[in-house]
């Protein structure tokens, strides 16, 4: 298995690149106090680090479905697809951890379990309804253009708009709680779920 | 062996093979014209895709877990991956992962100098062994190669008919094509299919001499063609200078014209004729 990850990592190298800088920076702005309130960098957080695992999820698996040979690829794969996925979401959740760990160390009001739950439910949802489409459409570029289409009616909206589910925690005020987050947490998860059983009936037929 | 029984494959109401039965050993060639169903049948056989429900493919493996080792069209899937970093992903995905062996195959296949280079700096020669080794690796009792020289140049096709023959002892090969000379230069058995149905299972040589009293050659002039092909089918045209031609064509009927005389059939001058006849052998 380390030898798949190994090479599959190099496959996908700028995008780790990309999220190791992104990292930084975060970290970085984190230590330095530059912003005023938790909330303020966790949304930033969450808006550039949630859309970037699922984006990297989609290029892991662009050989599988984004190529024409698809079953060719699913019958080399078999079980390991959900493999790949979870040691990615693992090690992306490290990353996420930490950054949660550095935001308390300075915000003493921060809640760690919480916006770490938070975060992971998102990247949950956010990496299986955009890997679903993937698989749906075979085109990358089109699923990423949807994601980027629901990032910016969010961003532009601030999660106001009344059409959309609003996956984000846009409030800047209100330290974040499990009672604050409970909803956002519960039906990311339950939709993530959902779209990664999908995922997973595709990959295994059945 | 692979038995073949009453294999279709229907696809949103559109049969795209029908009911199909034969025997596949040896170095066994799939060949008809384009859309026929080679692809679908190839990726049945692989185990790629499923059949319609009554069709039956056995394996003859002495009842020991069949291997297939599969190399589908156009296998250009990791073009920023090196040619040892895809092979040893893909051995890994196939739990197949023998270091001594890969670097056999590697040799084998004369890769050992594009080790490092990416997927997407190769020929399309290069790329097709690549796409044999990934076959190879989990060392499958048959390997199944989809159109392999669609694409190449002539040296980098008999390169690649070369590989393939080295493999005839230790492998069980069914290659599709709809490149005669492809079949004809490897092949020990065909099998004919048009529109989705067999019309040709057997021997290379059988099907040859099915046309061997029928091959007529003959020198004539270019304005002469229109006439010639009313004759018989033209199987080849050779031009020697610019007004005379070399011709070739099959035909039933026996020819008293004094510009060709009767030659030893080949197998395009078969297949042509079992493409284009009326007859099912």
């Amino acid at each position: 298995m380390s030898k798949i990850i190994r090479i599959k990592s190099i496959s996908v190298q700028s995008l780790l690149s990309i999220i190791a800088i992104m990292f930084l920076i975060f970290f970085i702005a984190i230590m330095a106090d530059i912003f005023k309130s938790a909330n303020t960098i966790f949304l930033l957080i969450q808006i550039v680090f949630v859309p970037l695992f699922s984006i990297l999820v989609l290029f892991l698996f662009y050989d599988l479905f984004g190529t024409r040979h698809t079953s060719f690829l699913l019958t080399i794969y078999d079980d390991l697809v959900q493999r790949i996925f979870f040691i990615y979401f693992g090690l992306y959740s490290i990353l996420l951890l930490i950054l949660c760990l550095s935001l308390k160390t300075i915000y003493e009001d921060f809640n760690v379990l919480v916006g770490f739950s938070l975060l992971l439910s998102q990247i949950l949802l956010f990496s299986s309804i955009f890997l679903f489409l993937f698989m749906i459409i075979s085109d990358i570029s089109i699923t990423i253009s949807l994601m980027a289409l629901y990032l910016s009616i969010e961003l532009a909206t601030f999660g106001a708009n009344r059409l959309l589910y609003h996956a984000f925690y846009f409030n800047l005020h209100t330290p974040m709680s499990f009672s604050t987050i409970i909803n956002i947490f519960i039906i990311n998860l339950t939709l993530g779920l959902i779209s990664f059983r999908l995922c997973k009936s595709i990959v295994t037929f059945n | 062996m692979i038995k073949i029984s009453n294999l279709s494959k229907t696809i949103r109401r559109k049969v795209i093979l029908d009911n199909i039965n034969a025997e596949l050993s040896g170095i066994t060639g799939i060949i008809g014209p384009n859309g026929a169903g080679k692809t679908t049948l190839m990726e049945i056989i692989a185990s790629v895709q499923k059949a319609d429900s009554k069709s039956i493919i056995t394996y003859n493996n002495n009842n020991r877990k069949v291997k297939i080792g599969y190399l589908p069209q156009n296998f250009n899937i990791y073009p920023n991956l090196t040619v040892g970093q895809v092979i040893e992903l893909i051995a890994s995905l196939k739990k197949a992962y023998h270091k001594v062996y890969i670097e056999q195959l590697i040799d084998q296949m004369n890769l050992e100098l594009y080790r490092d280079v990416k997927l997407k700096k190769l020929s399309g020669g290069t790329l097709q062994r690549v796409g044999i080794v990934q076959a190879l690796l989990n060392k499958p009792d048959y390997l199944i190669i989809d159109e392999p020289t669609t694409g190449l140049d002539i040296i980098e096709a008999i390169k690649l008919r070369e590989s393939l023959l080295s493999l005839k002892d230790e492998v069980e090969i069914i290659i599709s094509s709809h490149i005669p000379e492809d079949i004809a230069s490897i092949c020990d058995n065909l099998l004919v299919i048009k529109e989705g149905k067999k019309i040709y299972d057997g021997d290379i040589n059988q099907l040859i001499s099915k046309t061997s009293n029928t091959t007529y050659e003959g020198i004539i002039n270019r304005s002469e063609l229109n006439s010639a092909n009313s004759m018989g089918r033209l199987v080849r045209v050779e031009p020697l200078d610019s007004n005379q031609v070399k011709v070739r064509l099959v035909t039933n009927n026996p020819l008293n014209n004094n510009c060709f005389h009767k030659v030893e059939a080949d197998f395009l001058s078969g297949y042509i004729n079992l493409l284009e006849g009326d007859y099912n052998v």
